[in-house]
This record gives structure tokens, sequence and C-alpha cells, in this order.
């Protein structure tokens, strides 16, 4: 079985990023595993820009940002499989993958970084009622439709969900001619950000319904109208508020959900409120061995943000190989009810020098304190102003700072 | 008249009153710093937007060339530039950043590509 | 001129279609829809009920507990899916434990193996049975399949030997030929025949099988009969589960019946999803399949009276068919009297399922044999067994890969299915034409991402395939198209 020192699953930004922080940390024979005919992931057909600020102090598109990594890698002796699925991954770390060139093999890694990302929740798994014709998509997928082939998938639009995807392809379909009729999103606020909701929505004059959701889908064969509704403070349609649109497309912006089948195939334990895998603070799985990094591990905004914690992942990856080490005493990490999620789960004792935690906030708060708390002791306060759910938020904290086998992470209202 | 917009400049969102008659501006409320009366400013008299399309591009496996604008272009010129985008058509290879058209509609912005497509012979 | 022309091509139009192709019939099958199984075949809860609770006398006891005895050996014999996952009916009060010695008293006397198990052992069994529970009748016999598999297949072996199969043709009316022929019963050995009307021309045949689901009535009603039945869609919305590590359930499970039918049931399926449904309301539109959220909020309240820990953030899907449910109380399985030749096999409802391949006995043995002579044909060809790569040792994998590369390039990475698998569901006999029909027969479609990542790939294929435009390529019907321009500017 050939063996190598790193596989990677998934070349698109976290995944090209861990591969360089793995070759700028000693290692030599790192395997990229991309499922398809090219490396960048999802950035390919993000073709708008925004990307890459933090990194390179410039405003690129996906496709830009995508290729600096991708010359980056192929500067190096990387080794790269493209359209090739990895259809399992094992808590021995051996992978199976296959593809047209060579059929179906088995290969061992000294450790893997998962790097899959994450798939769109789908009209079924929100249960929006109606028929079930042809002409609902989620964003992305008309996305690739649109971006990646050409293709034309309707001319009258109407878009569930205002995140940033849903944004974008308003945008992008009136762009090329659709009439998007409008765009609904169920809490009282947007989920995007206020850049994309002014030159996405505002510039084209597509109404943002806010408190709004699609309570039916009508249309035997291909969507021919949709009826929205107002809800109310329990996200609850009022009937009575209907208002019918006919349209031929509904595009679906609800949400991204990281993509760990092949993660807990292998064993890999997973955390309930991301979805994604445990980690601690090295962004090692449960399986010693294992690392994840990007929307895998949990959904971002920023994919300089990604690439960071790539590096990370790769870095952690390398040290890993050359020194593996499975006991770890650990401070774990929880967090009030306010707050969605924390990362990473736990941190290793023995670390010396900075955390950093990532967070995101349950609903928006104008003012707030973030609190530390180790056992009944507050070690750190930060005063946050407006947080909002959609901004995965960041603390760095002086490892000396914490005492004791717990952290708790509280967010005191104001 | 009124315009009422929401500065997207920083978290804080503010949003801001411009009282102004078409380009002229009289007064701006509801900043809580100079940047926003700068964007408040250029938004009504001078809105400029970026714009990223897609071209058709032949002789490689890629269908489509994703592309871009050098610098921003007048937001009420948006959809003629994607007019003129669509004229035109690639053929592979392409480089990243080649210059597609030049000077596009006399706004001073390119259009170049946003990644490099080699040819599939 | 066709001995018989079956009208719907449901599971029971397939077995039919099937059973009579093995003689020296000659057979046409008129279906309305873009593929077989599109109606009620697709709207069940895929289960072989062991037989335990259809009222004595009925044949839906009848031919239930047939069903359920022959069904393993049929999908053997067909290459398709069956499993016993065995099944418990829950009491979940001590007055709904009295229905289950009831029930258990009805099945022993069918001779089903059946036991009653108290509250402990039912646990153990099934840990997430709810706390409520006071004891359960288990009935090991009941199986689980892939209802429009089974259908698919039925319907392949009988084109291969020779059945003729007109799809998206809608019948329009019927005309019985001579025009008068009434209460004597005519020797319709060529004597009596039909013209059946559809949009896509006129067929004669001497006998007709009236399967056509939810509109067994109406065709029926075009020959205006004075022994009128009706048919009601009775509506049943589902959720589907995606799969799990730990499955919620490994058996059917069945609450106490009531009037409204069965109830709504927790279902583990073939492929390790998990169905929770049906609802069971009558619906005047028999176009009617969509769903609804109080429908949808009452599967939930019912579901989780049963059972626990129903992760309800695991929901892929949700979907409603229409079950036909007759006037009578049971099966409507006769030749009309007065329009002799012609055969209803209508109110199809559950256990219709279960029953199907005994109903096509039934039919064949007590009326088709009066009506014609059934000459076996000497040779039967058998359909070819098409590879399912996720359930292969990496070994047979390479083989077949070795065979055409084509069986390495992962199309649908949630459940593993290779192009070349796609390619095989186009080519076969009854080959896939539409996005939809791909997802009955391999699956694409069906996993977590829903077609999410897959689609633009199958459209691509079926495309080549086919030798359509990507703009021709529909989900399920005409008008379904799903890429509206092939080339943006």
């Amino acid at each position: 079985m050939k063996e190598y020192e790193l596989i990677i699953v998934g070349g698109g930004s976290a995944g090209l990023a861990a591969a360089m922080g793995a070759y700028e940390n000693g290692l030599n024979n790192i395997l990229i595993i991309e499922r398809e005919p090219e490396l960048g992931g999802i950035l390919l057909q993000c073709i708008h820009n925004g990307f890459g600020l933090h990194m390179f102090k410039e405003e690129l598109s996906g496709p830009t940002y995508a290729e600096r990594w991708i010359r980056n890698v192929q500067k190096t002796n990387i080794n790269i499989k493209l359209d090739t699925a990895v259809l399992s991954i094992n808590s021995d770390l051996t992978i199976e993958y296959s593809n047209e060139e060579e059929g179906y093999s088995k290969i061992k890694g000294k450790s893997i970084v998962l790097a899959m990302g994450c798939r769109e929740r789908s009209r079924g798994a929100i249960a929006i009622p109606g028929y079930r014709p042809a002409g609902v998509l989620t964003a992305g997928t008309a996305q690739k439709y649109i971006n990646i082939l050409g293709n034309e998938i309707g001319k009258k639009v109407f878009i569930l969900g205002s995140g940033d995807i849903g944004l974008i392809m308003a945008r992008r379909m009136t762009l090329e001619g659709a009439e998007v009729m409008g765009v609904a999103e169920i809490m009282p606020y947007s989920n995007g950000l206020p850049r994309n909701v002014k030159q996405c929505l505002d510039d084209f004059n597509i109404p943002l319904y806010l408190s709004h959701t699609i309570t039916f889908i009508d249309g035997h064969d291909r969507v021919k109208s949709i009826t929205l509704s107002k809800v109310d403070d329990n996200l609850v349609p009022i009937k009575g508020t209907e208002k019918t649109f006919e349209v031929d497309t509904l595009l679906l912006s609800v949400g991204l959900i990281p993509e760990n089948d092949l993660s807990e195939m292998a064993g890999i334990t997973l955390e309930k409120k991301t979805n994604g895998p445990i980690v601690n603070d090295n962004l090692q799985t449960s399986i010693p061995g294992i690392f994840a990094c990007g929307n895998v591990l949990h959904v971002h905004d920023l994919v300089d943000y990604v690439s960071k914690e790539g590096l990370k992942a790769g870095k952690r990856a390398a040290e890993y190989v050359m020194n593996p080490k499975e006991d770890y005493d650990y401070i774990s990490i929880n967090h009030d009810s306010n707050l969605s999620y924390i990362l990473p789960n736990k941190i290793i004792k023995e670390h010396e020098g900075n955390v950093e935690l990532m967070y995101r906030i349950k609903y928006p708060l104008k003012k707030a304190t973030i609190e530390l708390r180790c056992g009944n002791e507050i070690v750190r306060e930060i005063k946050k102003t407006n947080l909002v759910p959609s901004i995965m938020e960041k603390i760095l904290i002086s490892k000396a700072l914490l005492k004791g086998n717990e952290l708790t992470i509280g967010l005191k209202e104001e | 008249m009124i315009t009422e917009l929401t500065c997207i400049l920083c978290p804080n969102s503010c949003n801001l009153i411009i009282e102004h008659n078409d380009k002229n501006i009289v007064g701006i409320k509801g900043n809580l710093c100079d940047r926003g009366i700068t964007y408040a400013t250029d938004e009504i008299t001078n809105p400029m937007r970026m714009v990223t399309s897609t071209i058709k591009i032949s002789g490689s496996k890629n269908k489509r060339l994703p592309v871009i604008l050098s610098k921003e272009v007048p937001k009420a010129m948006i959809f003629d530039v994607i007019k003129e985008i669509k004229k035109i058509e690639a053929i592979a290879p392409v480089n990243q950043g080649d210059v597609l058209i030049s000077n596009i509609l006399d706004t001073g912005a390119d259009l170049i590509a946003s990644r490099s497509i080699s040819s599939d012979i | 001129m066709y001995d018989y022309i079956i009208i719907g091509a449901g599971i029971n139009g397939s077995f039919l279609a099937h059973d009579l192709s093995k003689y020296k019939l000659n057979i046409l099958v008129i279906e309305k829809g873009p593929d077989v199984a599109t109606g009620a075949t697709i709207a069940n809860s895929a289960i072989v009920h062991a037989g335990h609770d259809p009222k004595p006398g009925t044949l839906k006891a009848k031919l239930n507990i047939e069903g359920n005895r022959i069904y393993p050996g049929i999908c053997k014999d067909l290459d398709a899916d069956f499993k016993y996952t065995s099944a418990f009916v829950t009491a979940t009060s001590t007055e709904e434990s009295l229905s289950i010695d009831m029930l258990y008293a009805q099945a022993k006397g069918r001779n089903i193996p059946c036991e009653v198990l108290d509250k402990k052992q039912a646990l153990s069994l099934e840990p997430n049975l709810t706390e409520n529970t006071v004891k359960v009748l288990n009935l090991p016999t009941t199986g689980i399949i892939t209802p429009w598999e089974v259908a698919f297949n039925l319907m392949e072996e009988a084109i291969i030997n020779g059945v003729s199969l007109s799809l998206n043709t809608k019948v329009l009316g019927i005309i019985p030929r001579p025009k008068t022929c009434y209460i004597d019963k005519c020797d319709s050995m060529g004597k009596l025949g039909y013209e059946i009307i559809t949009d896509k021309g006129t067929f004669k045949a001497a006998n007709i099988i009236n399967a056509a689901g939810v509109y067994a009535d109406d065709i029926y009603n075009m020959l205006n009969p004075r022994d009128k039945f009706s048919i009601t869609g009775r509506k049943g919305e589902y959720y589907i589960l995606d799969k799990m590590a730990e499955p919620l359930v490994s058996r059917v499970i069945y609450p106490i019946p009531s009037s409204k039918g069965k109830g709504v049931l927790v279902v583990p399926t073939i492929h390790g999803n998990t169905l929770l449904g049906p609802s069971s309301e009558f619906i005047e539109d028999k176009r009617g399949n969509f769903t609804d959220t109080e429908t949808l909020e009452y599967v939930k309240t019912q579901v989780n009276k049963t059972v626990r820990n129903i992760p309800f953030n695991k929901v892929i899907k949700t979907y409603a068919g229409l079950r036909p449910t007759g006037n009578t109380g049971d099966f409507i399985i006769s030749e009309s009297y007065e329009f002799p030749g012609f055969i209803n096999v209508a109110a199809i409802e559950s256990p219709g399922l279960a029953s199907a391949p005994a109903i096509s006995e039934y039919v064949i043995n007590n009326i088709i044999e009066n009506q014609v002579l059934l000459k076996e044909k000497k040779e039967y060809i058998k359909r070819t067994k098409l590879p399912i790569l996720n359930r292969m040792s990496i070994t047979e994998k390479q083989k077949l890969w070795a065979e055409n590369p084509s069986y390495g390039n992962i199309i649908c990475r949630c459940e593993s299915i290779s192009e070349g698998e796609i390619i095989d569901a186009i080519r076969r006999p009854l080959g896939a034409t539409t996005v939809d029909g791909i997802k009955r027969r391999v699956r694409p479609g069906s996993g977590r991402c829903q077609g999410g990542f897959c689609q633009p790939e199958i459209i691509k294929i079926i495309s080549k395939e086919l030798d359509i435009p990507v703009t021709e390529v529909v989900m399920f019907n005409k008008g379904s198209q799903i890429i509206t321009k092939g080339e943006i500017n």
C-alpha cells in the first residue's frame, strides 16, 4: 500500500493552505485528493471579489485568490490527484479512493487533514411545503450552472435566504438578464454583509422581505409560483399574510452544513452544534493524526481565515508526523447558551504562547461583554459591539492566563 | 430630497440620512465618523461599482472564463458594461490578468481575466 | 390487436406484465407517466407487511399473507433487494395493549409467526422506543423492499420477453367492440374487443387490465358501466431521514392501527434511510401530491408517540403521494360482468404493495385462465443483472473498472455511484430518460445533498447518452426542464 506523510482530503482553499503549511514545515511526501477536475474548490465559481483583503491586502475574485495558492502548490513537489473521490477514511489512517485513471485504490497516511468543505442545506431539509417541481435549486448549485457551465437556469426568480450566497446570486442572475422578484429572510435581520445587501439588492431595486418565509411552492413540473408569508416572533408563518409571486425559479440560500459523512464513517467524534469534528487547539480530531480545517470544521465567512486555519492544520500535521504524540492533558472549553459554538473544543495544557478561540453569537447584540472564566474566576473580559451571527469572531488569549481544567466563555448582554 | 443609506464601511452600519438636491449634498446626519461623510457623498454624487462576469472560452475543457474589471466603474453604467462584456469570447490559453478589453466604454477600467485557463490541446 | 392491454405501469401493472410475459400472449402496457412507477408505487412505506392486520375474509388479508410468503423468492429472481427487518406493533397505553392481544390472536390464526414482548424485551431490542411502550407484537416476517426497483426489474424482464410499453400515453376513451354486448357473457376468445383511444393513437385489445391506481375509476367509467366504483386519493406525507452511523430503529415500527389505517410509522429503508409517515387524508384533486405544514407537524407528533430521539435535524426530504382508496373497503379485483374481458385491479391501497405478486397470481389463476388459453413460452429470457459497486469489495470493483474505466469515475459522492453505473441505468432495456429516472434506478439525488453536487453531471450524461440538448433534459414530466438555456452569452 502506498504511504504518504500527509494526505489532504479536498483541494479547495483549506486543503491548498494545509498542503503549504505542511510543506513549509518540513513534510516531503504530501498528497492532495480533489474530486473536481481542478484545484480551487468552491472559489472557482465565486467570481465576485472580496477575497484576500486580510491575506494579500487586495480584494480579489475567488478564482484569482485560488490561483495564488494553486501556483504556490505547483511550485512544490506536492502530489495531486484530481477527478478523484475519497470513498472512505479509516481510523487506521488508510483511505480508499477511486478515479477513472487508476480505478479503486487504498493508500495510507502518517497523518490526514480533512478539508472537504461543506454542502448546502436542501429544500427537503427545511421541508418547504408544496409540490416538488424542477426549478428549485440551492444558490451554490445555481452558481455552478451559471458560472462554470454557462447554463441559464431560470428567468423569473425568487430567493429564500439573505445570506451572502443568496445575495450574490440575486445580483448575478440580474446581470444575466433574469428578473429577481425578491429575497425572503425568515429572521428580522439580513444574514449577509451590509455591503452585499446594498450592492446586490438595493442597487437593483430587489426587495428584501425580512421576517418572511416561503410557505408553498406551486407547479407540477416546473415552478409556477411561490407563496411568501410573514412570520411572527416565533418564526411561525402568520395566516392571512400570504403573497404569491409567479416565478419559474426558487433559489435557496438556507444554510451550509460541514460535509462530515467521511469523518463519521471513520469514527471521528463530531460536535453537534457545528456538525464539524471536535478538535483541540492543534486542530486535531478525536483520532490522533487526523486534523480538520476550513468549512468541514466550521462554516467560515472569510476565505482568508480558512487559509490561516489550513496553514495551521498543515503545520500541526507536519509536527505530528515528526513527533507523533497521542496523550495530552487538556483544558476543556465550554460556552454559555447565547453563543452558538466555540472552537477549539479543548486546549492542550502544555502549550505556551497565545491561544486563538473562534466563536459565533446566536443572535445579534449591539453591546456585550465576553467573559472568559476559569472555574469561578474571570480571567479576561472583552467589550464587543455589533455582534452578529453571520460574522465569526476571534479571541486571542495568553495561555498563561488559563488555570485549572476548564475554560468557559460567557456573554453578558447589555 | 432625502435619501437614507446604511453605511457599509464598518460593522456599526450607521443609518445615514442625506439631504441633497440631486447631486448636491445639503446635509448628512447619523454618521459616527468622518468616513461616513465621504461614503455618503460618494454614494450620492458618484457611486462606483465593481463588475464581474464570465465570458465564453473555447479551446479548453473549461467552458467559461471569469472576468473582472481592473477598477470600479460608475454604477449607472453596470448594464452597459455587461453588454460590452457579452460581445467578446476568449480562446485558451489565457493568463490571469490578461487584458481582454482595454478601457471599457471609456471608463478607464480594463476587463481582465480572473484566472488562467490552459488550452486542452 | 393485443391479447391484453394493461393500463398502468405501477407495481401491479408491472407484476401482471411480467407474469403474463411468460405466456404466448401479445401484451401492451400503457402508462400516462414518464416512467414505470410514478403513482402509488412510489408513495408508500415500502413494507412487505406480515399480513396480520387486514380484516378477515377480505382479499386484502388473503393476498397480503400470500404476497408476504412469495416476495423474497421473487425479489431474488429479479435481483431486487428484499430484507427481513421484523416489525413491532407498539402499544403505548393499557387500552392499546388490548389491540395487541387481538392482533396477536388474528396473526396466530393466520399462521403468521409472531410473539408478544413486554416493555423490557422490546426496549432491549429497540432502545429508541418511547418510555410509554407497554407491550409490542413482534412480526419477524415483515420485510422491506424498494418498490420502484421491483417494478422496474419486473417490467424490464417483461419487455425483454416481448411486452410493449408505451409511456407518456394517456388514455382518453375506451370503446368496447362490438358496441352492444351486455348481460350475456360472450365467449371472449377473440369475439369481444376494446379500442383504447390515447393521446398517442388508438390501440385494440381483446382484453383490458385496469391497473390505473387513483385513476382506475375514471378509466372504468369511460365504459359507463352500471357497476361503477369510486377511487379517492388518500394523501400520505413523509419525512425521509439521512443515513446515520447509529440507526434510529432496525425494525418497522407500527402504532396500533385505527380506522384511518396502519397509522404513522417509523420505517428503515433498504438504503439505510428512515421514513417517517404516512399521514392519511382524503383529497379530491388526484394530482394533489403537495406537502403542507400542518400535516407534516401531525406526522411528527404521531411518530414521537412511539419512538423517541428522532433526529429531525437529519431530515433530507419530505414528500407526498396519493394511494387509491376504493369505496368497498377491499381490493376490487374482478372481471366486469357487463364488460367481459375488462378486468379491474383497483383500489390497491395498503397492503397493496405487499400483496402485489399474489394479486397477479390471483388475476391470472382466477380470471385470465378463464379468458384465454395460456401457453407457456419455451424460452424465457432473464434480464441482465447490473453491478452495484458500493456493495462490492475493492477487488471486485477493480475488476469492473479494468473492463470499463467509467466505473472508477464517481459522480454521486453521497451514495458512491460511478459514471459507469449511471450509463448502465440509461442503456438498460427499461432505461432512464429523466433525472428522476436516474435517481430511482441508481440513487444520485437521493442522498443528503439532494442532487446539489451531482445534478449538473447527471444532466450532462443524459444529454450525451440520449443525444439531446441539455435544455431538453427533464426532471420528470415534459416541461420539467432544469436548464432553460444551454449557453449564455
